[in-house]
């Protein structure tokens, strides 16, 4: 290996030794998270909408940023809330779910059958005494809907959950989709 | 293929399926509109300095646009003239020069061959870099609006817009500031053929209490059929240009009341700045939506610009490229208050919006069909009644809606494919003889 090559590779070794002892010492956090990601995709799974829209907080923000060819693009997604497929509040994704249940949705009524796979929990972060948590989950959502046209999302997502009187509930959702061109987005993630 | 006539019949106003489908019509659309005609490729408020530059596309081809030292604007084709791998390989960002990753040929930004690595030991000078740099459009800017065309022979961008010029000056001549580009650029892809969405942006306001009935029912106070001052219209433009103008398509966001003391500040404005004809067209709630013939489509809301890059990808295949725009002025409150909705209602995953996408691929699927050749598409509604009028170019109708400048999208799209951009111009009222 050339210098610069080793010195990078050796903290490295560092970083990721800090990492997976962080991941240890908060596995029990983690198989709760994934039990509550788990139980998110499959209300989304069963067209449960309600429920899902009664985990997340009233002040909840959701984010999906279009991604971009450009340097450094992940440097700032959070930011970029002025380049989003979605950037919601709680009154948004209340008013897709309305819309859905008008039983009007042309484009998501009676053909849509949808899988969200959850996978790569990772916890990121514990604050205020445990009540406010960050967590990384990678994830999958298969649509299939008209005859043959199947679509498959897959991304990353960024979670900041907040537990309050014992119930934890989504106050932050930044997704990072993983295309640059995407379909129509008629699902969530 | 069928005859012209065939296909877009203007004496019927039918359009026959295999517009929609025929790889033959498809390649015919490639070379006489898409490589001829004027097409928008982006926004002047993208490459404000000197050096900057996007990547776009006209039709399927790779284009950038550059501002080189000067500040003046370049459209050049991202294919480098060696072997054809591109040139420019980011969505934006800002360089004086581009080198071409296989053999490292370099280009100002302005399109000009400057650099051939081993030009005297292995092409002995006998290159000629001034014959060998990047194919590059002509370009002309109308409101921010970048226009390119990479045909010499096609009239100005001036000539082929005409009376357009009117609706474009009502609609996107707002303030001093002008406007500023918000968002770019979502890309969506849709499995329908690029005809659907053009031809509903030149007017079709017909769908939109059916197809979004949806949003309909979320916001009760939304009416589409408004004509809140009786001076709806639609107008028809020669080479396939359409506008229509509703008096109040209102979506209120209870969230931002400051909006509605901003829209109108900004109604004011706008009235100084048109014809009193035009004037008297613009009131809080005046929205229009239109498309410049072939693929450029707006959509215009008090509160702010909406433009769609319209992108063929195949017969049965779009790329769209949305934009948003607000008012430089405007509070910025007000424009956060628009990306989110934006986002909500008119981005290709918006709540208005995943309908058309739906309509449009299943007829794309439909329209190909053996059994489905024997019947054209019907764009007859309100023929005849669209005539010439005093106060507004073009052949207008006013209220209730009619096809006529739904329709004509597709003698522009005849005129193009026969006759090309200089070629003779379709008459507009064939039916009316």
């Amino acid at each position: 290996m050339i210098k610069a090559q080793k010195r990078t590779a050796e903290k490295d070794e560092g970083a990721a030794a800090d990492w997976l002892g962080f991941a240890s010492s908060h596995r029990q956090l983690r198989l709760e998270f994934e039990d509550i990601l788990s139980y998110q995709a499959m209300l989304l799974d069963q067209d449960r909408l309600e429920e899902w829209l009664d985990l997340l907080a009233e002040d909840v923000r959701y984010m999906v940023p279009v991604r971009q060819k450009i340097k450094d693009e992940r440097a700032n997604l959070a930011n970029r809330r002025a380049l989003c497929h979605f950037n919601d509040g709680k009154p948004g994704l209340s008013l897709r779910v309305g819309r859905i249940r008008t039983g009007f949705a042309h484009y998501n009524n009676l053909h849509a059958l949808v899988r969200n796979l959850v996978t790569n929990v990772r916890i990121l972060d514990v604050q205020n005494g445990g009540e406010l948590v960050q967590v990384a989950s990678n994830f999958a959502v298969f649509r299939a809907r008209e005859e043959k046209e199947e679509t498959a999302f897959v991304g990353g997502r960024t979670d900041t959950w907040r537990r309050t009187d014992g119930k934890w509930l989504l106050v932050h959702r930044l997704v990072e989709l993983n295309h640059h061109f995407v379909p129509p987005i008629s699902v969530l993630f | 293929m069928k005859s012209f006539d065939e296909l877009v019949n203007l004496k019927d106003r039918t359009v026959d399926p295999s517009v929609f489908w025929d790889p033959e019509l498809y390649r015919l659309e490639q070379e006489r509109i898409f490589a001829r005609y004027w097409q928008v490729v982006g926004l002047e408020a993208e490459i404000p300095k000197p050096n900057d530059y996007i990547s776009s596309w006209i039709g399927e081809e790779s284009v950038f646009v550059t501002r080189d030292a000067k500040g003046e604007i370049h459209v050049l084709l991202n294919s480098c003239p060696h072997r054809g791998a591109k040139v420019c390989r980011a969505e934006k960002g800002a360089a004086k020069t581009f080198t071409c990753p296989y053999h490292g040929w370099t280009f100002r930004n302005t399109g000009e061959l400057i650099g051939v690595p081993l030009l005297d030991e292995n092409y002995f000078g006998a290159l000629d870099k001034k014959k060998w740099g990047l194919l590059s459009a002509r370009v002309e800017v109308v409101y921010g609006l970048i226009f390119a065309c990479f045909d010499p022979e096609a009239p100005s961008l001036d000539e082929f817009l005409g009376d357009m010029k009117w609706c474009l000056q009502l609609m996107l001549d707002r303030t001093p500031e002008g406007m500023e580009v918000l968002q770019r650029s979502e890309k969506i892809l849709i499995d329908a053929n690029w005809k659907l969405q053009s031809d509903q942006f030149c007017g079709d306001n017909y769908h939109a209490a059916p197809l979004h009935r949806a949003v309909m029912m979320l916001f009760p106070n939304a009416n589409f059929n408004d004509n809140a001052d009786g001076r709806n219209f639609c107008a028809s433009f020669p080479h396939g240009h359409s506008f229509f103008r509703v008096a109040s398509v209102t979506t209120e966001n209870p969230d931002h009341p400051e909006i509605a003391g901003w829209i109108d500040q900004l109604t004011e404005t706008r009235k100084k700045r048109l014809s009193p004809a035009q004037a008297s067209l613009v009131t809080q709630g005046t929205s229009a939506i239109f498309n410049i013939f072939p693929n450029l489509s707006v959509q215009c809301n008090p509160e702010f610009v909406q433009i769609r890059l319209n992108l063929p990808r195949g017969p049965s295949h779009q790329l769209l490229v949305y934009y948003l725009l607000v008012d430089r002025e405007a509070p910025s409150t007000f424009k956060e208050a628009a990306v989110e909705t934006l986002g909500l209602l008119f981005s290709g995953s918006g709540i208005f919006e995943l309908e058309d996408g739906t309509v449009w691929a299943e007829a794309t699927n439909s329209l190909k069909g053996p059994i489905r050749q024997r019947q054209p598409l019907n764009y007859s509604m309100g023929m005849g009644h669209e005539k010439a009028d005093p106060d507004i170019p073009g052949m207008v109708t006013y209220n209730p809606p009619t096809e006529d400048n739904v329709f004509n999208f597709y003698r522009g799209w005849r005129e193009a494919l026969e006759y090309g951009p200089g070629g003779k111009r379709q008459p507009h009222a064939i039916a009316a003889e």
